[in-house]
């Protein structure tokens, strides 16, 4: 599908009425139930979704092993922080240090896993990225890299770093910013490739992988390319979501759930649409929010049946259901 | 520690008997993939299922444990049947990803379900069998047998899928789904059983575990076993039954005998990394023959 | 003919799960004494209502305008996902605390007036994604006073930063981390005993009752919680002479110990200590018993306080050591207060245990005490500030030095560090809890050296 002008205003627009929320909810204060912690952890799931989109979505390939790159974030920025505070070094050059780090150790993963295992397709390529993901976390804890298994708590340095209020801002403000930045970029690469070549080639690549490779299509530089980009922004929210949780322990960073999270964010908004992650981040995230005080202790039991039964109803999620049985939506809805 | 390498033959034995249970509770997931090409994200919620039945049934009836290796299969297949009208019949022609939500969605409803139901709690029983020993060191028999349990259940699959008229069916739609229904073979129908004896599988592999283990049963314990599970397969070679059977031998004896070598290594964390061990060999496989150890 | 044998099958299943689950609750003895009503069955808090609220008390005075009608304390518990046993039981805690402060004690007494409490609480599902936004809803939507923690360090790491930038009081009663109470905050006041002087007391009751058994092997899950304990363990071994000669992790997940105890049975040492939670505490003493590695004494970490785990194991669990932060029939009760020269507040534990029984119908557990705990010191510090303001109440807490059921109180005033209660060693003996160290709290005497596992299955119980 090519974007028209009328597609991209929309997909802006929809990303704007959650950002222009969240500065209300920061200027006026909670409206209702909505905090302003709601609508970041909204933009945290649209993010999640928007930038695993740009390899599931588009390749087709489904990468299992997509929270490895988030863990990779948190300590990249964790570590930086923590290095700085024991060199005695200001904060700022630890946040700058730990992006650094950050983009470098994702890039390398995902260099190395999608130049090695995109080889592979199906399920073969998840259950590989599984194992990398796995892998990594056995190897954190077995060696004791970035204080192992005891995780790596970063509130501590950081409050030494930037004192209390410097701390606080962190947590909320800037890590706020910079899910929402993450979100942003992500949906602006995706609109970017969607009109570009490189869109044309993904659509290709998963369609029919062969026939694009015969067409002349350098699948593979295609597709590290996507899975690159997927992975760097993973790993930028990552290091956004480590100043929130302050703490990186391996069991929790590298969680499958993350993974499954992701695909369910995708799926259930419509794998290769932009909007998709938008909504079902909201939807995903509202869910869980309002169910958490309405049934504590059942809300997953609620969940899981409107999870089943929202994608055997629309297998195409539903911004792709709404393409398929509304056609008029499709002039505006990407 | 000299002598614990001397005790090698008992880790390796010990992996054997571990690993044959591992690789009975992989088929039923890498029979589903072969012939419907679904990754049942699900699959650990019903091992779970399986060793609350042999739990509930022993504790409540005090029914010999494996005998309720019976019910506990009569569930899956029932479990499995629902699973298949639920959750992946309306989606067989849908997007191949769909099916793993739907899949991770029964799951997660089936985890809740049991949570509600039994409660939180970890559980256990005490059932025992005596002991063998071997190099002086004692191998319990409830150990023992659920392991040649799961080998016969194995062979049996093995002659339904080779010696019936719906192993050939099974093994045909597996090759070319399109190709069997033009030679009338009901193909809906043979994914219907396969998911049914898939999972049916899976809980009595459940039960299996729970004679082996005996404790810790809760409704997140099937979590424990999804990656291995998975993991397992592709060692096998997805799609492969007798491979998945393999594949968990080999990954029960990596990861008992792993640690005394780690151990000897001077590793910091040797049970740690024996793990990363497995997974590390799962990658090497896979880049060397992607198709699996038995895939074709 | 699909259709048929889908519906026979359907029938078994559902069959089958009738017959097992009625069958579990007809055929489940009443629990523990049979003075309390119906009880309901274990892990199913369903029938409690999200907030509790009580009648307003008698004895109101004309209300100074700064006082609310009632006072809310909100929190997270993990009540679905990994840790949702001890969310339910902490639960219950809180309800048991509510039903304290309100019907009993008649309501915090503040400004002149007696002003009760309620709860607010949400399911973090174990998630610390969750615990950060639902504690910003806490604070900012439902606008309670004050906030109690949840269950667990990780999920307290990620909602204390919340916590201090609202600038609200954060009692942390779940998270045993040391870690907790070194990151500089401000407003976080833990209560309970943190991980590295939790299972260290094990050692000391060796020490007392045999001076030959110095050979301790350690075994332990290396989450950061574990790794805390057994730094502390180690510790004390130093101090008091002991020789470690067994030191090994397994991986979070594990439930096949075998590899570790082949080694230990080669080892032979004198005192085994484990570092558990539920699952594995419970499979690595089934293992054990399996594998017939004996010792003088076995002390495992965190399952044996739950009755569960005697429920599971029967007479394997006889004389098995373990630490815990509070167990019933550990009556720290106003005595221990005189003894100390402080203030006894709230229920005696006798009391609160009586209570506890017929709210809940079964035993209260260390996460039920320590959340019902938190709850009434919470009170406690508000009636010392006479204020509902945040800096006050810190200020107070920092002040207190008083004795709960739960036993002492008192925190490094700068960090919010536990320094005043500690921990308690018990054993299984004949089917029953018993307190075995500190010496002055003892119900009973330990039993030395532990029977061995094959005594144990001829049907030896631990009775000294």
């Amino acid at each position: 599908m090519t974007l028209s002008r009328t597609h991209i205003l929309a997909l802006l627009t929809l990303y704007a009425i959650i950002l222009g929320l969240r500065i209300l909810v920061e200027v006026v204060g909670p409206l209702g139930p909505i905090t302003g912690q709601l609508l970041t952890l909204l933009a945290f799931y649209i993010a999640l979704g928007q930038a695993f989109n740009i390899f599931l979505g588009m390749t087709g390939y489904v990468d299992f092993g997509y929270v490895a790159f988030m863990a990779l974030g948190m300590y990249g920025m964790a570590s930086g922080v923590v290095r700085a505070y024991e060199a005695g070094l200001p904060g700022y050059y630890g946040i700058v240090f730990g992006l650094i780090q950050t983009i470098t150790l994702t890039s390398l993963l995902a260099l190395i896993v999608g130049g090695i295992a995109l080889r592979l397709r199906g399920a073969y390529f998840a259950i590989a990225t599984i194992s990398v993901n796995e892998g990594l976390r056995y190897l954190v804890e077995g060696l004791d890299i970035w204080e192992g298994s005891r995780g790596l708590i970063v509130s501590g340095p950081l409050i030494r770093l930037f004192g209390s209020e410097g701390f606080s801002l962190l947590a909320t403000i800037i890590s706020d910013i910079m899910v929402f930045s993450v979100a942003l970029l992500a949906l602006v690469i995706s609109i970017v490739f969607l009109n570009t070549r490189i869109g044309y080639a993904l659509k290709a690549i998963r369609e029919d992988e062969d026939a694009a490779r015969v067409m002349g299509v350098n699948t593979t530089m295609y597709k590290v390319l996507a899975f690159t980009t997927s992975g760097i922004l993973g790993g930028l929210l990552g290091a956004a979501w480590s100043f929130k949780v302050a703490s990186i322990y391996p069991p929790d960073a590298f969680n499958i759930l993350y993974t499954i999270e992701a695909i369910i964010l995708v799926m259930l908004g419509g794998a290769g649409t932009l909007a998709g992650p938008i909504v079902s981040g909201t939807l995903y995230g509202s869910l869980k929010y309002f169910l958490a005080g309405i049934l504590p202790g059942f809300q997953l039991l609620v969940f899981a049946p409107i999870l089943v039964a929202v994608i055997v109803v629309a297998p195409e999620g539903i911004v792709g259901a709404l393409r398929a049985y509304i056609p008029a939506t499709r002039r505006f809805i990407a | 520690m000299a002598d614990i390498t001397s005790i090698l033959p008992y880790y390796i034995i010990s992996g054997l008997l571990v690993g044959s249970i591992y690789g009975l509770a992989t088929i039923g997931l890498t029979l589903i993939f072969g012939v419907l090409r679904v990754v049942n994200v699900g699959h650990g919620a019903y091992i779970m299922i399986g060793m609350y039945v042999t739990f509930w049934l022993f504790t409540l009836y005090s029914l010999n444990p494996f005998i309720t290796l019976i019910p506990a299969f009569l569930v899956g297949l029932a479990l499995g049947m629902l699973l298949f009208y639920v959750a992946l019949k309306r989606l067989l022609r849908a997007p191949e990803l769909s099916t793993l939500i739907s899949t991770f969605g029964f799951g997660v409803i089936l985890e809740e379900l049991a949570k509600v139901l039994w409660g939180a709690d970890y559980r256990g029983f005490v059932y025992s069998l005596g002991s063998l020993y071997f190099q002086g060191i004692p191998l319990p028999l409830v150990r023992v047998w659920p392991a040649v349990i799961a080998l016969g259940l194995v062979i049996a699959l093995y002659v339904l899928l080779y010696r019936t008229r719906l192993g050939v069916a099974v093994r045909a739609v597996t090759q070319d789904p399109e190709g069997a229904m033009v030679c009338g073979v009901d193909v809906e129908r043979v994914y219907f059983l396969t998911v049914a004896l898939g999972i049916g599988l899976t809980t009595a592999s459940g039960a299996l575990l729970a004679i082996y283990f005996q404790q810790g049963i809760n409704p997140y314990i099937g979590h424990l076993y999804t990656l291995r599970a998975f993991v397992i397969a592709v060692l096998g070679g997805l799609g492969s039954p007798i491979g998945a059977f393999i594949g968990g031998l080999i990954v029960g004896v990596i990861e008992q005998a792993s640690v005394p070598l780690f151990t000897m290594l001077g590793a910091p964390n040797p049970f740690g990394l024996s793990v990363f061990l497995t997974f590390t060999l799962i990658l090497v496989i896979l880049l060397l023959r992607p198709q699996g150890l038995l895939g074709r | 003919m699909v259709e048929r044998s889908w519906l026979i099958l359907g029938g078994i299943v559902v069959i089958l799960l009738i017959l097992v689950g009625i069958g579990y609750y007809t055929t489940r003895p009443p629990e523990v004494t049979p003075t309390t009503p119906a009880s309901t069955p274990t892990g199913t808090p369903t029938q409690t209502p999200m907030e509790v609220r009580t009648p307003t008390p008698t004895e109101t005075i004309a209300p100074p305008v700064a006082v609310p009608d009632r006072i809310v304390i909100g929190f997270t518990l993990p009540l679905s996902g990994a840790f949702s046993k001890e969310g339910q039981l902490a639960l219950k805690g809180a309800l048991a605390a509510v039903k304290w402060v309100n019907e009993v004690y008649g309501g915090v007494k503040i400004g002149g007036k007696r002003v009760p409490i309620e709860i607010k609480y949400y399911d973090d599902e174990s998630k610390r994604d969750l615990v950060i936004s639902l504690y910003e809803r806490l604070i900012t939507v439902d606008k309670v006073h004050f906030l109690v923690g949840t269950y667990t360090s990780t999920l307290v790491m990620a909602a204390a930063p919340v916590a201090e930038k609202y600038g609200m009081v954060f009692v942390n009663w779940g998270g045993a981390s040391d870690l907790i109470n070194k990151q500089g905050y401000k407003y976080v006041v833990t209560t309970w005993t943190q991980a590295s002087r939790y299972m260290a007391p094990v050692l000391d009751l060796i020490s007392s009752l045999d001076p030959t058994a110095k050979r301790v092997a350690l075994i332990w899950k290396s989450d950061e919680f574990n790794r805390i304990v057994m730094e502390g363990v180690r510790s004390r071994a130093q101090t008091l002479g002991f020789t470690i000669v067994y030191d090994k992790s397994f991986p979070i997940g594990t439930l096949d110990f075998t590899p570790l105890l082949v080694e230990l049975a080669v080892v032979k040492p004198d005192i085994i200590v484990t570092g558990t939670h539920f699952a594995d505490g419970l499979a690595i003493t089934k293992q054990l018993a399996d594998m017939g590695v004996n010792a003088k004494l076995i002390a495992v970490n965190v399952a044996p306080s739950v009755p569960d785990y005697y429920k599971s194991l029967g007479a394997l669990a006889e004389g098995i050591v373990f630490p815990s932060e509070w167990e019933p029939g550990v009556w720290w009760g106003p005595d221990y207060a005189k003894k100390l020269g402080v203030e006894f507040f709230g229920p005696t534990p006798q009391e609160f245990h009586v209570m506890f029984l017929a709210m809940h119908g079964e035993e209260p557990t260390e996460y039920s005490a320590s959340l019902a705990n938190a709850i009434i010191l919470l009170v406690k510090a508000i009636e010392v500030a006479q204020s509902l303001d945040q800096k006050a109440v810190r200020e107070a807490f920092s002040k207190l030095d008083i004795v709960t059921f739960f036993g002492r109180f008192k925190i490094d005033p700068e960090t919010g560090f536990q320094i005043g209660h500690q921990s308690v060693i018990g054993q299984w003996q004949d089917g029953r809890k018993v307190i075995i160290w500190p010496p002055d709290i003892a119900t009973g005497k330990p039993y030395y050296p532990v029977l061995t596992w094959e005594e144990k299955k001829a049907g030896r119980r631990a009775i000294p």
